[in-house]
């Protein structure tokens, strides 16, 4: 016998607990809201500016192409995969712990993957083109050339986005027929139709068991492809320091860097906003924190694997390239770079003491993220900025006009998560009922 | 038979149990009624570790799973190796077809397709799957356990399980009439 109340007693505040953030609303929202939304309307001012007056609103030139939307590009993809690692590895693992994550976690994957898709339309020149992505023949019968690994791009991330919406509604609707018997109004509405008349039959609960565990080593697996390709976009190109085989594995295990860095931000905001104390836990931020520390060794493996090898074999080309960034023009944000996303988290993620402190961990995640996406931007434009004539060489740092878009992105994606709040349960609930129903009994 | 095409209405029995009682009796009892498992159901706010009732399942998921992904890797060597000769422009003086571009592009379309067909079939099984009468109820989210028995038009065998229901120590039993389909 134990004095603790059984899972079956506790539903109704569970129920009430984590269905609670959809039915009230403070004002601070609404002016959190706002403020957002403001700065979402001057990027869509601004790109509309872009799209009228043209791309050379940017400060891409030659031989400098690719700048600050492919380097957000490769980031919003990164944190993307914050979704899919936490909930779907661990769940691979049956790691108990995950069940008050995942949800938050796989909700950033979607939010992250739109905001990505943005910034493809951001980069093209002539934005009105972007359907000669789409297969389909044009008027000479000429099909999209699809041994452009750009195009493995655009097939690997329709895939992943549309495996990732998949993959976060199908544990939704439990929780969506849960919604639709509680909440009123407009969203009642919505809420019937997605919950596809669930009532929790044992047939239902069946198919739905059967189709998160057929899916879920899947969309792991389409996770390593997604960011191995955007890795390829780098590697398979002949331009010093990006020609490289260690890009594939080296974007994946940054992906998931920098996506555990956002779940901490995104846990330690929700948990405090939301009141979760009693669902995340302490317990939760000091597994992430182990998770991070791995992450954060592993990436700094493969970076030190790949200078290294470029600093013995001293090619002029990619030499020239390492220079730049050791204590030539981007010395500065390297090694603030380097700061970031390796030395902070090694110094305070290995003391078993800071894992439990959940503000730490969120700044930890905060200052991994700038890091990663400084990273990002020193892939891209000191390779660039340095061909292989060095006549040609040249710097680059974005323009106003693409500070004001950037910053209007990074506006709609919290824009999205907060309004996806409002109406998607954040934890799991039937998800935490089962964890609890599992838990030892003390 | 429980189920008669020619009636105007149908019953359903529905009781709510304390998720501690243990059911396999109360379903054997029901059994012994006549009513074979496919008419019965139980509901619950979470799955059950063992699965209490004999039902067929028609066509298994992870078989159309691969059928999806089967799917999935034709279209994909139809878009990397189909288009590329349906317009055979020399790049480079690289071949037509691209063997590691079909096989990075079929993977992809592979596993696009497998996911789909997956969800497209969970969705249909889940909204589908319903027995006539069942409707989600909030006591079952509250931590009940829910037995439903479809008994067809006879009224007297409703009443009959509602009893055998409440012995068994049902919490509280409804019966419904449902207007029938056919």
């Amino acid at each position: 016998m134990t004095d603790r109340p059984t899972v079956w007693e506790e539903m109704p505040k569970i129920n009430r607990d984590l269905l609670a953030p959809l039915q009230t609303t403070t004002w601070t929202y609404f002016l959190w809201v706002g403020v957002l939304s403001c700065l979402v309307a001057a990027g869509a001012g601004a790109w509309t500016f872009q799209i009228q007056t043209g791309i050379g609103q940017t400060d891409l030139h030659h031989p400098i192409f690719w700048g600050s939307y492919i380097a957000s590009f490769v980031f919003w993809i990164g944190v993307s995969h914050s979704g899919t690692f936490i909930s779907g590895v661990l769940r691979l693992t049956n790691a108990e712990w995950r069940r008050p994550v995942t949800r938050l976690a796989e909700l950033m994957t979607v939010v992250a993957l739109l905001v990505t898709a943005l910034f493809v339309f951001y980069h093209l020149g002539r934005v009105w083109r972007f359907y000669y992505l789409i297969p389909y023949p044009n008027q000479r019968e000429l099909w999209p050339n699809f041994r452009s690994p750009l195009m493995w791009d655009a097939t690997a991330i329709f895939t992943y986005a549309t495996a990732s919406t998949i993959y976060i509604y199908l544990p939704l609707i439990p929780d969506f027929a849960l919604a639709r018997d509680r909440i009123h109004g407009w969203r009642k509405t919505v809420y019937r139709w997605l919950a596809i008349g669930w009532h929790g039959s044992q047939a239902q609960w069946r198919t739905l068991e059967m189709a998160i565990r057929i899916i879920t080593p899947l969309i792991v697996m389409v996770m390593i492809s997604v960011h191995s390709i955007v890795g390829f976009d780098f590697g398979m190109a002949l331009v010093p320091a990006w020609h490289s085989t260690i890009f594939a594995p080296y974007f994946v295990v940054g992906a998931v860097h920098s996506g555990l860095g956002m779940v901490m931000i995104g846990l330690y905001v929700l948990r405090k906003v939301y009141h979760l104390h009693n669902y995340v836990r302490t317990e939760h931020f000091e597994k992430l924190g182990k998770l991070l520390l791995v992450t954060t060794l592993l990436l700094a493996y493969m970076y030190f694997a790949e200078q290294l090898t470029v600093w013995y074999g001293k090619v002029p080309d990619h030499i020239a390239v390492q220079h730049s960034l050791l204590y030539g023009a981007y010395a500065v944000p390297f090694w603030f770079m380097v700061s970031c996303i390796y030395v902070i988290p090694l110094l305070t993620l290995v003391w078993p003491r800071f894992r439990q402190w959940p503000v730490g961990l969120m700044i930890v995640g905060l200052i991994i993220n700038i890091g990663m996406y400084i990273e990002r931007m020193l892939i891209i434009v000191p390779p660039l900025a340095h061909p292989r004539l060095s006549f040609q060489w040249d710097e680059y740092f974005p323009s106003l006009i693409e500070f004001v878009i950037l910053v209007g992105t990074l506006a709609l994606a919290l824009l999205l998560y907060s309004l996806a709040v409002k109406f998607v349960p954040v934890i799991s609930i039937w998800e935490e009922k089962l964890g609890k129903k599992h838990a030892p009994k003390r | 038979m429980p189920q008669n095409a020619d009636t105007a209405e149908r019953h359903v029995v529905l009781g709510f149990f304390d998720p501690t009682t243990s059911l396999p009796p109360v379903l054997d009892q029901i059994r012994n009624q006549g009513i074979p498992d496919i008419f019965m159901e139980i509901l619950s706010p979470l799955p059950l570790e063992t699965a209490l009732l004999n039902k067929p399942v028609r066509i298994p998921l992870y078989r159309l799973t691969i059928i999806g992904g089967i799917v999935g890797i034709g279209v994909g060597i139809f878009f990397a190796a189909g288009t590329a000769l349906l317009f055979p422009l020399v790049t480079g003086g690289k071949p037509i077809v691209s063997i590691p571009v079909v096989g990075i592009i079929s993977y992809e379309t592979m596993m696009l397709m497998a996911i789909a067909v997956t969800f497209v079939a969970t969705a249909i099984n889940i909204a589908f799957v319903q027995q006539s009468g069942l409707r989600n109820d909030p006591r079952i989210d509250e931590g009940s356990v829910g037995l439903s028995i479809q008994v067809g038009n006879d009224t007297a065998k409703a009443h009959s399980i509602s009893r055998l229901l409440q012995q068994a120590g049902a919490s509280e039993v409804e019966i419904r009439t449902i207007a029938s389909d056919s």
